[in-house]
C-alpha cells in the first residue's frame, strides 16, 4: 500500500507544480504583455522622431524596461534604414553604451546569447563592431557564425566581403547565408566575387557568378561570358542566368550558342536570359526548343518567346506541331 | 571505366529507373555507347585501352552518339584534365574522390531530374 | 485462479506496463520538446525573417490546394493564400470533380480564363478537364479534374507546380500570414539537407476569422472542440517537436507541410489507395532517403501556424478518428519493413514502433486493459490496492502529460490570452481521462474493426477482402523504364 501512496503523492505533487507553474507564468505573462504593449505604444513616437532627426537634444534618460524596449524598437527600425537615419540610431546606441554592452554579450559563454548579440549588432549598425563580428565568423556555434555573417551583411562594409566569402567557401557558414550577406553588402562586393569566379571548386564559381548577376552591371558581363564556356554545367547555368539578369545584349550570341548545350539546365537558363534580351537570332533559335525539347527547357523557351515576341507566339501556337508549351504561352499572352 | 577507382555500386545510382551499363575499359565503353545509345555517359579519365578524352572525342565525332551528355571523372590533382575534357567535348566533370551522393546529384542534374 | 483468470490478470498487468511505458516515453519526448521550444524561442531573436522576405535567393513555393465541394470557403481561403507574405509563390487549386459550385465560385471571384497549360508527366493522376488562369492574379492556377480523391488531386496539382518547393494544405486551412515564410526558413538555411517541414496545426473553432485569416484566437465554445485543443497541443508542441529533434518525424500533417517538389515526384507522389496519405508519404520519404544513404532532415517548425476547423459533433469526430486509425494501419503496413530495422535509424527503431504500439494498438491496451482490470476488480480477482494504483497511475500520468503540454504552450507561445482560457484547459486536462480518452480509444477500436471488415475510402462501405498493397519499390504512378546510364 505504501508504494501506492508514494506514487499517488508524487504524481499529485508533480501535477500541482505544473498547474502552479502555468498559473504563475500566466499571471506574470499577461501583466508583462500589457506593460510591454503600453511601452511600445508610448515609445514608438520618440523612436521615430529620433530616427527622423526631429529631436533637438537627447531624450530624457530611460530606465530599465523602458530603455530596453526603446532599444528594441530602434533596432527593429534600424533594420530598414541606411544612411543618416541609421547613423542617428547608431549615435543613440553609442551614447548609451549599448554597443559596448552587446559587444560584451558577444563574448558570453552561452551560444544563444552570443548569437542574439551578433544579430543585434547588425541591427544597430555600428561599423566599429565589424572586427568583432568577423572574429565570430569562426565561433564554435553554428548559430553564432550565421548571425555574425548576417550582421556583417547588414553593416555593408566592403572589408567584410573577403571574410564572408572565405566562411562560405569553407562551409563555416551555410552558403545561402553567406550569399545573402554579400547581397546585402551590394555592388561593392562584385570585384571580390569576380575573383572567386575563377575558384577551383565549381560550386564556388557558380555562387560567385550568380551573385555578380544580381549585383553587377553590364560592364561585368565580359567575365560572365567567359564562364559560359566553363567545364562545369552548374557554372554555365549560373552564367547564363546572370547574363540574363544583367540584360547583357553583348552576350546575345554566346547565349544563343548555349541553347545548344547538351545539359538541359543550361539550355533553360540560356532561354530565360534570351527572353529578356531578345533579338531575331534568339527568337529563331528558341522556336525549335519550345516545340520539341524536354519539358523544362521547352517551357522556358516558350516563356522567353512570349516576352521577346508575343505576336509570333500567338501565330505559331495555332500550328499543329506547336506543342503544349507554345500553346500555354499563347494562352498567357492572350490573357 | 576502371573497376578499382571507387566503391560505388550500381544500385546506389540505379534508384528511380536508372539502368546502369558498365564497361571495363575504353573500347568496351565505346561499343556500348554505339550500340546501346545511353542517355548519359560517366567516363573515367584513366581507362585501359582508350582513355576518357579520346573516347569523348570519338563519341562527339560520331553522328549517332554525339548528343550523349558526358560526365568526366578526373583526378583531383590535375587541373589541366578538366579543361582538356571540356575541349574534347565533355559536359560536366567530377573530381575524385567523390561520394555516391555527389555522383547521383550530378547525374540527376544533367538528366534534368532534380 | 482459473487459467482464464490468470490470463486476464496478465493482460491487466500488461496494460499497466503499457500505461507506464507510454507515459514514460511521452515524458521523455516532452523533455526533448522542451529543449526544442527553448531553442526555437531563442532563435526567434535572430531568425532573419525580413531578410528572407527581401532576398532574391529565397526559392519559390507552389501552394497546392485540393478542393472537393468547398464552394463555401474556397474564395476567402484562396484570397488569403494569395496574400501570404512570401516573395515568390503561386496557388494551385485542384478541383477534384466537385459536385457543388466550387468551380463556378472561383471563376466568378477571380475572373478565370481557360488556358491550356503544359503538364509534367511525372506522376499519374485522373484526367484533367480544364486548366484556368486568372486575369487579375498571375499567381493563381485552377485545375478542374475528374474526381479521384485527395491524393490524386494533390498529384495532379504537383504536375502543374513550377517552383522547386510545394506547400500542401487543406482547402479550409487558414494559414497565418507569415506561416509560409517561417515554414521555409529551415529550408533556406540548409537547402541541400532539408527536404520537408511541417508546421503547427491549431484549432480554428471559436476564433474570429476575417477574410481567410484568424484575427482573434479564442478557445472554442464546444466542449468536444476544447478537448481537441488539448489533444492538438500535446500532439504538436510535444510529440512532433520531440520527434523532429531526433530526425524521426513520422508525420507531416497534410493540412500544412512544405516539401521538395521533385523529391515527392521521384518517390511517386501521393498514394491514392489510402486515407492516411500524409502519414504514408512521410514514411516513404524517410525510407527512400535512408535506402540511398542520403543525408537529409525532415523537420517540424512550431512557429508557423495553420488554423483548421475540427469536428464538433460526436458522429463526425468518430468518423474522423476511425479514418485516422485506418490510415495509420495502411501506412504502417506498407512500410512494415522499417519496423525495428536499424537500417532506418531512429525512424525504424523509434518512430515506427511508437506509432504501432502507442498509437495504433492503443485501444488494445488502454481500453481493453482498463475494461479487463475493472472487471477483474469487480470479480474480486485483483486487490483494491492494485486497482487503485492502476487508476491513479494511468490517470495521473495522463494529466501530467497534458499539463506539461499546456506549460509548453504557456511558456513559449501564449496564444490563448483571455482570462480563464488556460484554467479551462487545465480543467479539461484533468477530466479528459474520465471519459473522453476512453471514448477516443473506442473509436480507434472501431477503426480497427473497419479495417477487418474492409471499409475503404472516406466513409463508404465496400467489400474488398484482403489484398496485398502494391509494392512500394514500384511507386504508384511512376513511369516505368527510366534513363540508361553508361558507366
Amino acid at each position: 500500500m505504501s508504494w501506492l501512496v508514494l506514487v499517488g503523492v508524487t504524481l499529485t505533487l508533480a501535477n500541482a507544480t505544473l498547474v502552479a507553474l502555468i498559473a504563475v507564468r500566466r499571471w506574470r505573462g499577461l501583466r508583462h504583455h500589457r506593460r510591454y504593449d503600453a511601452l511600445i505604444a508610448r515609445l514608438r513616437r520618440p523612436a521615430v522622431e529620433l530616427i527622423d532627426g526631429d529631436v533637438p537634444g537627447d531624450l530624457p534618460p530611460l530606465q530599465g524596461d523602458e530603455a530596453r524596449v526603446f532599444a528594441q524598437l530602434l533596432a527593429r527600425y534600424g533594420r530598414q534604414f541606411r544612411g543618416a537615419p541609421q547613423e542617428r540610431i547608431v549615435g543613440y546606441f553609442e551614447a548609451h553604451g549599448l554597443v559596448d554592452e552587446e559587444l560584451r554579450r558577444l563574448e558570453s559563454h552561452r551560444a544563444w546569447r552570443r548569437a542574439a548579440a551578433a544579430f543585434t549588432l547588425g541591427d544597430i549598425g555600428a561599423h566599429r563592431t565589424m572586427a568583432a563580428l568577423v572574429r565570430h565568423l569562426g565561433d564554435r556555434s553554428a548559430d553564432v557564425r550565421a548571425a555574425a555573417c548576417r550582421s556583417l551583411g547588414r553593416l555593408g562594409t566592403v572589408e567584410a566581403v573577403e571574410p564572408i566569402i572565405a566562411a562560405g567557401v569553407h562551409g563555416d557558414v551555410p552558403r545561402p547565408i553567406a550569399k545573402l550577406a554579400l547581397l546585402d553588402i551590394g555592388p561593392a562586393a562584385v570585384d571580390q566575387l569576380l575573383v572567386q569566379a575563377d575558384h577551383e571548386e565549381p560550386l564556388v564559381r557558380a555562387a560567385a557568378v550568380q551573385l555578380v548577376g544580381l549585383l553587377g552591371e553590364a560592364a561585368d558581363a565580359a567575365a560572365l561570358r567567359r564562364r559560359l564556356a566553363d567545364p562545369a554545367a552548374e557554372v554555365r547555368t549560373a552564367a547564363a542566368a546572370a547574363l540574363g539578369r544583367l540584360g547583357a545584349r553583348q552576350a546575345h550570341d554566346d547565349l544563343v550558342a548555349a541553347l545548344a548545350d547538351r545539359v538541359p539546365a543550361v539550355r533553360t537558363a540560356a532561354a530565360e536570359a534570351l527572353g529578356g534580351i531578345g533579338g531575331r537570332q534568339a527568337v529563331d533559335a528558341l522556336l525549335p526548343i519550345a516545340r520539341t525539347d524536354e519539358f523544362v527547357p521547352a517551357h522556358a523557351a516558350a516563356e522567353a518567346l512570349a516576352r521577346a515576341d508575343p505576336d509570333l507566339v500567338l501565330r505559331v501556337a495555332a500550328e499543329p506541331d506547336a506543342g503544349p508549351h507554345l500553346r500555354e504561352a499563347a494562352g498567357r499572352v492572350a490573357l | 571505366m576502371t573497376r578499382t577507382c571507387w566503391s560505388w555500386s550500381p544500385s546506389a545510382s540505379s534508384g528511380r529507373g536508372y539502368t546502369v551499363l558498365q564497361a571495363h575499359d575504353g573500347e568496351e565503353a565505346w561499343e556500348l555507347a554505339r550500340d546501346a545509345r545511353p542517355d548519359l555517359a560517366v567516363l573515367d579519365v584513366l581507362m585501359p585501352k582508350l582513355d576518357g578524352f579520346e573516347l569523348t572525342r570519338r563519341i562527339r565525332a560520331d553522328e549517332a552518339t554525339r548528343r550523349i551528355p558526358i560526365i568526366l571523372l578526373t583526378a583531383r590533382a590535375q587541373d589541366a584534365d578538366v579543361q582538356q575534357g571540356f575541349d574534347a567535348g565533355a559536359d560536366d566533370y567530377l573530381r575524385k574522390p567523390f561520394s555516391p551522393q555527389e555522383l547521383r546529384a550530378r547525374v540527376q542534374a544533367i538528366l534534368g531530374r532534380r | 485462479m482459473s487459467q482464464l483468470e490468470s490470463l486476464l490478470v496478465l493482460y491487466s498487468k500488461a496494460a499497466f506496463v503499457y500505461y507506464v511505458a507510454f507515459n514514460a516515453i511521452y515524458l521523455l519526448l516532452m523533455v526533448l520538446a522542451w529543449l526544442q521550444m527553448r531553442d526555437e524561442i531563442r532563435r526567434r531573436t535572430y531568425l532573419g525573417l525580413d531578410e528572407a522576405f527581401r532576398s532574391p535567393l529565397t526559392p519559390g513555393i507552389s501552394v497546392l490546394v485540393p478542393a472537393y465541394n468547398e464552394a463555401a470557403v474556397i474564395v476567402p481561403s484562396v484570397r488569403a493564400l494569395l496574400a501570404l507574405r512570401y516573395p515568390r509563390h503561386e496557388v494551385i487549386v485542384a478541383n477534384d470533380g466537385s459536385t457543388d459550385a466550387t468551380i463556378e465560385v472561383l471563376t466568378d471571384a477571380f475572373d478565370l480564363v481557360a488556358v491550356p497549360l503544359a503538364v509534367r508527366d511525372t506522376v499519374a493522376s485522373a484526367p484533367f478537364r480544364a486548366t484556368y488562369l486568372s486575369r487579375h492574379h498571375p499567381n493563381l492556377i485552377v485545375l478542374d479534374k475528374e474526381n479521384g480523391g485527395r491524393s490524386d488531386a494533390l498529384n495532379a496539382a504537383l504536375r502543374l507546380a513550377r517552383y522547386p518547393y510545394v506547400c500542401v494544405i487543406d482547402a479550409d486551412s487558414l494559414l497565418e500570414e507569415d506561416a509560409l515564410l517561417k515554414a521555409a526558413m529551415p529550408i533556406l538555411d540548409a537547402p541541400d539537407l532539408l527536404v520537408a517541414t511541417g508546421g503547427t496545426i491549431r484549432i480554428a473553432n471559436g476564433c474570429r476569422v476575417d477574410h481567410g485569416r484568424v484575427v482573434d484566437a479564442r478557445l472554442p465554445r464546444s466542449r468536444l472542440a476544447k478537448m481537441q485543443v488539448l489533444e492538438y497541443l500535446r500532439a504538436f508542441l510535444q510529440a512532433r517537436a520531440a520527434w523532429s529533434r531526433l530526425n524521426a518525424l513520422g508525420l507531416i500533417s497534410g493540412a500544412f507541410g512544405v516539401f521538395h517538389r521533385s523529391l515527392v515526384e521521384q518517390v511517386g507522389g501521393y498514394w491514392t489507395d489510402t486515407v492516411g496519405e500524409d502519414f504514408e508519404l512521410t514514411l516513404r520519404l524517410h525510407r527512400y532517403l535512408r535506402d540511398r544513404d542520403e543525408p537529409y532532415r525532415i523537420a517540424f517548425v512550431s512557429d508557423p501556424v495553420c488554423w483548421t476547423e475540427v469536428p464538433e459533433s460526436f458522429a463526425t469526430l468518430a468518423r474522423q478518428r476511425r479514418r485516422w486509425q485506418r490510415g495509420a494501419w495502411e501506412g504502417l503496413h506498407r512500410h512494415r519493413r522499417m519496423l525495428l530495422n536499424p537500417h532506418y535509424g531512429a525512424v525504424g527503431l523509434l518512430a515506427v514502433p511508437y506509432f504501432l504500439i502507442f498509437e495504433f494498438l492503443s485501444p488494445v491496451f488502454a481500453l481493453g486493459g482498463l475494461v479487463v482490470t475493472v472487471a477483474l476488480f469487480c470479480l474480486g480477482v485483483l486487490s483494491a490496492s492494485y486497482f487503485i494504483g492502476f487508476i491513479v497511475v494511468s490517470v495521473g500520468l495522463a494529466i501530467l502529460l497534458s499539463l506539461a503540454a499546456l506549460s509548453i504552450e504557456e511558456l513559449g507561445y501564449q496564444r490563448y490570452r483571455r482570462r480563464g482560457e488556460m484554467a479551462q484547459l487545465v480543467l479539461y486536462a484533468v477530466i479528459e481521462g474520465f471519459g473522453y480518452h476512453q471514448i477516443h480509444n473506442f473509436w480507434r477500436l472501431m477503426g480497427c474493426v473497419d479495417l477487418v471488415r474492409g471499409t475503404t475510402g472516406w466513409g463508404a462501405q465496400q467489400r474488398r477482402g484482403f489484398e496485398a498493397p502494391p509494392d512500394p519499390e514500384l511507386a504508384p504512378g511512376a513511369r516505368s523504364g527510366g534513363d540508361r546510364v553508361l558507366g
